[in-house]
């Protein structure tokens, strides 16, 4: 008796997930089933995410190893918006900049390649020609697929290193002076091909020759269209602040500098832009996981009205029913975001290998996933558990 | 002292045309009682469990449970009073399936508060008390019809409730069963428990040492067996 006036009716929250994962185990192909749509969608997620991440890992793993103290000067637009050029003069100045280690420029030469005269000149393959300074190989870090770079020596003569894409367009992979390819209406022999530069990728479609040559038979000008710089580390800062006034002392605001590592991670970002189409069918997924799961649960509830009148009848609030069904629903949506994460993550792992990228699945993106995942859960079950909740409990048991 | 005091209640069920199931029924039950409802089908035995077990709201009357009026109380303090003043026991024993015999008879205490490791001993001494000892690792589908319901009367008895509510218990078994069903039920009662059985069985009613006859949603006869 006196229990009746102290007593209230209530549950311990650590009983909610035994409950619930009882209630789940009781119908185990039901309770897969329902959570494949949910895990399907958590592992697009987590593999587009992941392998984004391992692809800009990769990227800056790669840049990071050949030095991301290379700068790049350019002429930039003056005031009037007129394009304007170096001073011949510019890659020498940069040199004497204190912290500079080496400055090599490339320079315009009004001239195309072909690979012999019969070819029309129309046909340029879409490769440029410049006049380049023979330290550029080290200021790149560019490496020499086979041959050799331009020296003082070859570059007086009609000799000329191709970029990796413009020697593949050309259809030379030998670099033994005995090819020769037809330039500026010229005869030039074939000394280097370049393996593709990471840093300066804007080179894999070039031809390069030497500053004396281009001048004598090509009638080139010395103006600098490009000025790679590479300077110590520690001292970026002050070299990028310097280096407009060393380039063009006259007009440094025309000069234009920027950091080709930057640059190419920004791209890289640019490009990956496109996994957006992923992420939103990811994203319907897991929708049609959800529905599936409150589908389901209006279902369970259905079946289970004697429970649920019997719970009732054992003293169970509605509050205490509802919740029953909602943790139902959130185990069910964690087992398939848990799921979906792991492939997700085994996806991303088995992609980054084949690539021979190390794999890179961020924590933030797997906890965001499982936390997305145990909220279209709760929303699941929102509706079904208060079906169940407002079950008049003599009519469940049937005693009406 | 009366366990259970209904005031002229009555139960409308909504509908076209409404159905008047229980007609301003006034019945005291005393603690210590073994009492039976009969009738025939339709003549609100039901209903007035529902309405005794607080299962059900009556539409007009008052239903007070050891000395307490209920009309007024909210869903919760219903909620509360199932839980601790009174034990259901149903035709159909409504045991939930996946659970062993111990967890279903546990499941009775899981709305108390008690922890898990409690309440499992104490469905563990239940089930003993109703002789299915050797049971209690069983799922109701394992169990013959007698021993689920037994397994339903531990349940409705782990938590020392005041009164006892049967509604047919005895409906699904076979005579033999159903004696031992009755057997449980008598025991408890001599226990002190107020046991309340809805029934047509004659012999359930001949065990009970109160009759009580609806027809028509009224009581026509109130007595002790003869």
């Amino acid at each position: 008796m006196n229990a009746a006036t102290g007593s209230r009716s209530t549950m311990r929250p650590v009983d909610a997930l035994p409950l619930a994962v009882a209630g789940l185990a009781s119908r185990p192909l039901r309770t897969l089933l329902s959570a494949v749509g949910v895990a399907i969608g958590i592992a697009t997620l987590v593999s587009v995410l992941g392998i984004s991440s391992s692809s800009r890992a990769q990227l800056v793993a790669q840049i990071d190893a050949l030095g991301t103290n290379l700068l790049t000067v350019t002429p930039g637009t003056s005031f009037s918006g007129e394009t304007v050029t170096l001073p011949a003069t510019a890659p020498g100045m940069i040199d004497r900049i204190g912290p500079v280690i080496s400055a090599a420029a490339i320079g315009d030469v009004s001239a195309s390649v072909y690979r012999s005269n019969d070819v029309p000149a129309a046909n340029t393959e879409a490769i440029t020609v410049y006049a380049a300074d023979t330290n550029l190989p080290g200021a790149v870090q560019a490496q020499l697929a086979d041959g050799r770079f331009l020296t003082n020596a070859t570059a007086r003569y009609p000799t000329v290193v191709l970029g990796a894409d413009a020697a593949t367009a050309l259809g030379i992979d030998r670099a033994d002076g005995s090819v020769q390819v037809w330039l500026g209406n010229h005869w030039f022999s074939v000394v280097g091909i370049l393996r593709p530069v990471a840093l300066a990728p804007e080179l894999d479609r070039t031809a390069l020759i030497g500053n004396p040559i281009a001048r004598h038979l090509l009638h080139a000008t010395d103006a600098p269209v490009e000025i790679y710089v590479r300077a110590s580390p520690a001292s970026m800062a002050t070299v990028q602040a310097d280096l407009p006034y060393a380039a063009d002392p006259a007009a440094p605001q025309n000069v234009s500098i920027a950091d080709p590592a930057d640059a190419l991670i920004a791209r890289a970002d640019a490009t990956a832009a496109f996994q957006g189409l992923f992420l939103a069918l990811g994203g319907i997924a897991l929708l049609i996981g959800g529905i599936g799961i409150a589908n389901i649960m209006v279902i369970s509830v259905l079946e289970r009205q004697s429970e649920i009148g019997v719970r009732r009848a054992l003293g169970a609030r509605r509050l205490h029913i509802a919740v029953q069904f909602v943790a139902e629903a959130v185990v069910l949506a964690g087992l398939g975001s848990a799921a979906g994460a792991v492939i997700g993550g085994f996806a991303t792992t088995v992609y980054a290998a084949s690539r021979h990228w190390a794999a890179v699945v961020p924590w933030p993106v797997l906890l965001a996933a499982m936390g997305l995942g145990v909220v279209i859960g709760g929303l699941a079950g929102l509706y079904p558990a208060l079906r169940a909740a407002r079950l008049a409990p003599a009519e469940a048991l049937r005693l009406r | 002292m009366n366990v259970i005091e209904l005031t002229a209640v009555s139960k409308t069920h909504a509908g076209s045309p409404p159905v008047t199931a229980l007609h301003e029924v006034t019945l005291s039950v005393a603690a210590g009682e073994f009492a039976a409802i009969t009738g025939p089908s339709g003549s609100g035995k039901s209903t007035l469990l529902a309405i005794v077990g607080t299962l059900e709201r009556p539409s007009a009357g008052t239903v007070r449970l050891a000395g307490r009026p209920t009309d007024s109380l909210p869903d919760r303090e219903l909620c509360a009073i199932r839980a601790a003043v009174i034990g259901f026991v149903f035709q159909q024993f409504h045991l939930v399936p996946w659970l062993t015999a111990v967890d279903n008879v546990a499941t009775a205490l899981l709305y108390r508060g008690m922890p898990a490791g409690r309440r499992r001993r104490a469905a563990t001494d239940a089930l003993a008390d109703v002789g299915l000892a050797h049971r209690i690792g069983h799922r109701p589908a394992e169990l013959s019809g007698g021993e689920c319901q037994r397994v339903a009367i531990a349940r409705a008895m782990v938590g020392e409730p005041a009164a006892l509510l049967a509604d047919e218990p005895t409906g699904s078994l076979d005579t033999a069963a159903g004696q031992g069903v009755l057997a449980v039920l008598a025991e408890l009662n001599s226990r002190g428990t107020t046991v309340i059985v809805v029934t047509h069985d004659p012999e359930v009613a001949g065990r009970a040492g109160r009759v009580i006859r609806l027809r028509d949603g009224q009581i026509v006869a109130d007595g002790s067996a003869a």
